[in-house]
């Protein structure tokens, strides 16, 4: 391969960051096999895999996002997936009939969110953070607002199958995942305005340039951004059997690392690679567990391991040319 | 009376005077002495934090960690005086950790060079943690005599808690501001390639805001751990945002170079009194995470469609 | 006396040679001129020596001693002070503030704003601004902000100074004030080097000029012992006494259609108006010095910026955005890969399909046939574009708005960067297109490849620009280096 730009790529360069993030779950797997025994069991591999897929959603959100470029990253999602849980299951009130309507209302809803965020990041010019983490603790105030507290303990049995094994040790809600990604992954790859996301997201004045409507696609981004996300919410009620406010929150700072390790970055993403980074975070979360390790010390690690990814894969370039 | 108008930090006085004027109707006995003393103690933790926030903003950043430094930096406190250290040897070993966060911090934008909003956001997780791991529920009962002294004391007529921790901060910015360092953390947060070209040590530069910043926010959890009894691993955290909020209204402009902490004194201000504004309302608890989200929102969505429109007519003149 | 020796510097940036072993001298007492056309290494040596670019290869060394200057904060140490053509000036201070942002005075360790005050209107007064100090830069006129940006040089003393095109925007009276300053500081000892085009200010303030072209050293003249037409010769390679002057018109324009027509349009940044008109099947060549509006024109063509009034193809409307160009068969492609044309990390595939399958949703021919015919060198269709060289990654760039046949085709610079037979491929490409009834406005800052052009093409004309105004209009035989140059240098008599 020619050396171009003072740069050396090699096209399977892909392949090998696969390969690399294939080899550390096995790695993460065997030390989580030394520090308890059961860890590589079925059982536990397939309890991770379920809530891997949980995180796989939400990092499908953050991957919206961060494609479209300006370095963004949205922090409402733990919100957004709470107040999806915390909503469906009170608007169903365990009538499976209500079913559509509740998941109709929950998907409104989060689209509205989006359009806000993008609105003032769009018009007003505040950076995507800031004004998603700003609706991040809106919606939140919201869900306590529309809750009063009193979590609804009812959720339609249909959901609840997400979190039973149908298919050897498979659940339910891998399946369901999985149909949710390919449609995001034909959305990315075959829709005009998906393959238009990643145009913009690499070079947002070269789109521009070749007539792109660069403002039409941002947007789209950030509400499909709202729906993975509320998918991801009714997901976690499924798997988890409750809803429970604020049930969402810890789910920002994870899908924004397995975004990063499944290579997410400005112009760039696959959903794959998504799901990849969601097994290794969930696989490295449940480590913890396993190692006995009050949840302050976890939480601590998580910050510290999201550091670190943010400094292999996320440094700006140097001031000097 | 026109220059009046240019500052950045008008439409904060004029919400703050809005607030001022409603709370004292609307708001039961707020003028009251005990209570209004109340308000200020709680309002000087926010504005100190706003104070070192607008730091960084003006220097080109952010600092997302404020809230959770608080709750470490409480907890520590509180927990190194129930161990037996003494009053003044706590505060000092608590700046101790304020300072080490603040060069984490520093050294993550300026040296690795990640965006601060993702760096201040981890370094956010780190604390969050830690403080969980240093006191797991709020509990103790933390120093009483400072407690006093910082909830009722009063040195000259002025209230301890507005005079230690908000009067002397802005001091000790406006003697900064008055050296070099000053104009760099304008130009770094202005241009930082045209800083970097007109020779001025940008790492320099960086590394000093987000350490101005911790210690800013260390200072502020002493002053908090006077407010409330004992350690509590959580009710710092709305200082972020709140923090944010105060300085977007107080005038500093996001993109960076514009702006003055106080400015974020009176974004601080505006924020504490529309949170008891929306209190005196007697809205049932269920409201109130909400309403103070949305002062927060429409305090930073109003300010920045202020400016908007404001640029946009100078460009059209 | 002090003494600036620069031994073999060489600087690439990625593919571009910028500068190929140039060697480099100038004394203190002496002032000289660094001369040479676009993409001659001028700016580049500039910057190498101020530590914002870091060399290759080579030595900088200030009296025998050799300088390790790898920062704009070593060179301010080493006393070393380069002004650049983009204004350092930052408005959110005053031009006191500004002036004395790299060496802010102290008193102790307070900033003693009364110095800072005081400095500045010592160095304003010097430049014929007395009193701005407490202005802002905002309400700064362009030549004022730049006599600014000399003030904020010399005020730090500088023992090497250096002028990258500071009087471009300069009026006559501002030339002579900063003139004046510079034979002061010669009479201290400072080295200076001047960056400019002009020539009478060479033959008025300096003693030596060098010559880079291409990258590489040329040669270095007294002032008072060279003529213009010599250093000319020096630039260009060519003799300057064979230009051939205005008489000679290539045979009988043919009746075509009118593509596009501007009439009265300022461009942004200039003062003066521009007629331009393109008609179908024709290709038009702009020439001229870098930054005097060609760049500019293209894009305001192109509705960039901001709407523009046109007529077109008879009937006048209003382009009020790239989307609104690009739907009406226009398109525009920049040397500028990186800012404006590539997406880097995306794959040749999707960069060649972006107009045809996503925007226009038009029938266009095979991409492979594109490219073979293109003769683009790369792996996969499937490989990322910045895999492939310069040269090739630009050819792909060009397919993606070929393949769609434009009606109009605005190019700024589309060649830079890339080796000499991709450039041919390119121009035999953009002349095919104009053979099928396309119209071509093709900018750049390569005068041999504009003349070359003439080969190709049917129906080719060069305009010269100057300060967003056309200064002449070649054609046929007149289309020379030396013409473009005599045209595109304001001689001694012409003031802004």
């Amino acid at each position: 391969m020619k050396k171009t730009d003072g740069v050396a790529v090699r096209s399977n360069v892909r392949l090998n960051s696969i390969h690399v993030t294939v080899i550390l779950i096995v790695v993460l797997f065997v030390i989580g096999q030394g520090v308890l025994n059961g860890f590589a069991s079925i059982r536990n591999i397939s309890n991770i895999i379920a809530f891997a897929c949980v995180i796989a959603l939400v990092a499908v959100s953050q991957l919206f996002v961060m494609v479209v470029g300006s370095d963004g990253n949205d922090l409402s999602v733990g919100a957004i997936m709470s107040m999806s849980a915390l909503l469906f299951a009170d608007i169903c009130r365990n009538e499976v009939a209500r079913i559509p309507f509740a998941l109709a209302c929950v998907l409104l809803l989060g689209v509205v969110v989006e359009l806000i965020n993008f609105s003032g990041i769009a018009f007003l010019k505040i950076s995507p953070m800031i004004m998603t983490m700003v609706m991040g603790t809106v919606v939140n105030g919201f869900n306590y607002f529309y809750t009063r507290g009193i979590v609804s303990g009812s959720i339609p049995k249909p959901i609840m199958l997400l979190g039973r094994q149908i298919v050897g040790p498979f659940k339910t809600i891998v399946f369901v995942v999985a149909v949710i990604l390919v449609l995001a992954y034909c959305f990315l790859r075959r829709l005009k305005t998906g393959k238009k996301m990643y145009l913009v997201g690499s070079n947002e004045n070269a789109a521009r340039l070749c007539g792109i409507r660069t403002e039409w696609v941002k947007l789209a981004a950030f509400l499909m951004s709202g729906v993975a996300a509320v998918l991801a919410g009714i997901m976690l009620l499924g798997l988890s059997g409750a809803a429970i406010l604020k049930m969402g929150d810890g789910y920002v700072m994870m899908s924004i690392a397995a975004a990063v390790i499944g290579g997410v970055k400005n112009g760039e993403g696959r959903v794959f690679g998504c799901f990849l980074g969601a097994v290794i975070i969930q696989t490295l979360s449940n480590l913890l567990i396993a190692a006995n390790l009050p949840d302050s010390l976890q939480i601590l690690l998580n910050g510290i391991v999201l550091m670190l990814i943010l400094s292999s894969f996320a440094r700006k370039p140097r001031l000097q040319s | 009376m026109s220059q009046l108008l240019k500052a950045k930090w008008f439409p904060s006085v004029v919400l703050v005077i809005f607030f001022l004027i409603w709370n004292g109707f609307f708001v039961k006995g707020f003028y009251s002495a005990a209570s209004f003393r109340y308000f200020l103690n709680v309002l000087v933790p926010l504005a100190c934090i706003a104070i070192g926030v607008t730091v960084t903003v003006i220097c080109g950043g952010i600092d997302l960690s404020t809230g959770a430094l608080v709750c470490v930096i409480n907890c520590s406190f509180v927990v190194l005086m129930e161990r037996g250290l003494g009053l003044g040897a706590a505060i000092a070993v608590s700046m101790l950790a304020a300072l080490v966060v603040g060069v984490v911090n520093g050294f993550f934008v300026a040296v690795v060079r990640i965006n601060p909003l993702l760096v201040t956001f981890a370094m956010q997780t780190i604390c969050t943690g830690l403080a969980l791991w240093i006191r797991p529920n709020a509990s103790g009962s933390g120093n009483p005599e400072f407690i006093r002294w910082y909830g009722s004391g009063t040195v000259l007529g002025i209230p301890t808690s507005v005079l230690f921790f908000t009067i002397v901060p802005l001091v000790i910015w406006y003697l900064i501001k008055r050296t070099p360092m000053g104009y760099w953390l304008y130009a770094v947060g202005k241009d930082e390639r045209k800083s970097f070209e007109t020779g001025i040590n940008t790492v320099a530069v960086q590394f000093f805001a987000y350490i101005f910043s911790a210690c800013m926010t260390g200072w502020a959890a002493i002053a908090f751990s006077g407010n409330i009894v004992g350690g509590d691993p959580k009710a710092g955290l709305s200082f972020t945002m709140n923090a944010i909020a105060a300085s977007v209204v107080g005038g500093a402009a996001l993109s960076g170079g514009e702006g003055d902490p106080i400015g974020g004194v009176l974004g601080a201000l505006f924020v504490q009194l529309a949170i008891y504004a929306v209190l005196g309302a007697k809205v049932s608890t269920y409201v109130e995470e909400l309403s103070n989200g949305l002062i927060v929102l429409l305090g930073i969505v109003g300010m920045m469609a202020y400016s908007v429109l404001k640029n946009r007519k100078r460009s059209r003149l | 006396m002090n003494h600036l020796k620069c031994r073999e510097i060489s600087k690439a940036f990625g593919q571009v040679r910028a500068l190929e072993r140039v060697s480099l001298e100038a004394c203190g007492g002496e002032i000289l001129a660094l001369l040479g056309g676009n993409g001659s290494g001028k700016s580049t040596i500039a910057k190498v020596i101020g530590g914002v670019y870091q060399k290759d290869s080579g030595e900088v060394m200030l009296n025998d001693s050799v300088l390790n200057i790898n920062s704009p904060i070593a060179a301010k140490r080493a006393g070393v002070i380069v002004t650049s053509q983009e204004l350092s000036l930052m408005d959110n201070f005053t031009v006191a503030q500004n002036i004395c942002l790299s060496k802010v005075p102290v008193k102790k360790v307070w900033t003693d704003g009364r110095a800072v005050g005081e400095i500045a209107e010592e160095v304003l007064k010097k430049c014929g601004l007395s009193s701005y100090g407490g202005r802002s830069v905002a309400s700064l006129e362009e030549n004022e902000k730049y006599l600014v940006e000399f003030a904020k040089a010399i005020v730090m003393k500088p023992k090497v100074l250096i002028l990258d095109e500071i009087t471009s925007a300069l009026y006559q009276n501002d030339v002579a004030v900063i003139r004046n300053i510079l034979m002061d500081l010669k009479e201290q000892g400072c080295i200076i080097i001047i960056i400019t085009h002009r020539m009478n200010e060479i033959f008025d303030m300096c003693d030596k000029v060098t010559v880079l072209r291409n990258g590489e050293y040329v040669d270095t003249f007294w002032t008072s012992e060279v003529t213009e037409n010599e250093l000319l010769f020096a630039m260009t390679g060519h003799d300057v006494r064979k230009a051939v002057k205005v008489g000679e018109e290539a045979g009988g324009e043919e009746e075509r259609e009118s593509l596009i027509s501007v009439t009265d349009h300022q461009l942004s940044g200039f003062r003066g108006q521009i007629q331009f008109e393109l008609k179908k099947g024709e290709v038009i060549g702009v020439a001229g010095l870098q930054g005097q509006g060609q760049s500019q024109l293209v894009r305001e063509l192109f509705a960039m910026d901001k709407p523009t009034q046109m007529v077109f193809k008879g009937e006048p409307i209003i382009l009020k955005n790239p989307s609104d160009a690009v739907k009406r068969k226009f398109a525009f492609i920049s040397g500028n890969r990186e800012k404006e044309g590539s997406f880097g990390n995306r794959s040749i595939q999707e960069n060649i399909s972006v107009i045809s399958d996503l925007i226009l949703s038009a029938n266009a021919e095979a991409k492979e046939t594109v490219l073979g015919k293109y003769k683009v060198k790369m792996g996969r269709i499937t490989d990322a574009i910045r895999t492939l060289s310069g040269g090739n990654q630009q050819k792909v760039i060009l397919g993606r708005w070929t393949i769609t046949n434009p009606d109009v085709l605005l190019l700024d610079d589309p060649t830079k960067g890339i080796d000499v037979n991709a450039r041919m491929d390119v121009h035999g490409i953009i002349a095919e297109l104009a053979d099928q009834g396309a119209g071509v406005v093709f900018v750049s800052s390569d005068e041999e490849e504009l003349i070359g052009m003439a080969k190709y093409c049917h129906q080719y004309k060069i305009v010269v620009m100057y300060n967003g105004e056309v200064k002449k209009v070649l054609s046929g035989k007149e289309m020379t280096k030396e013409n473009i140059f005599l045209y595109a240098i304001p001689q001694g008599g012409d003031s802004e």
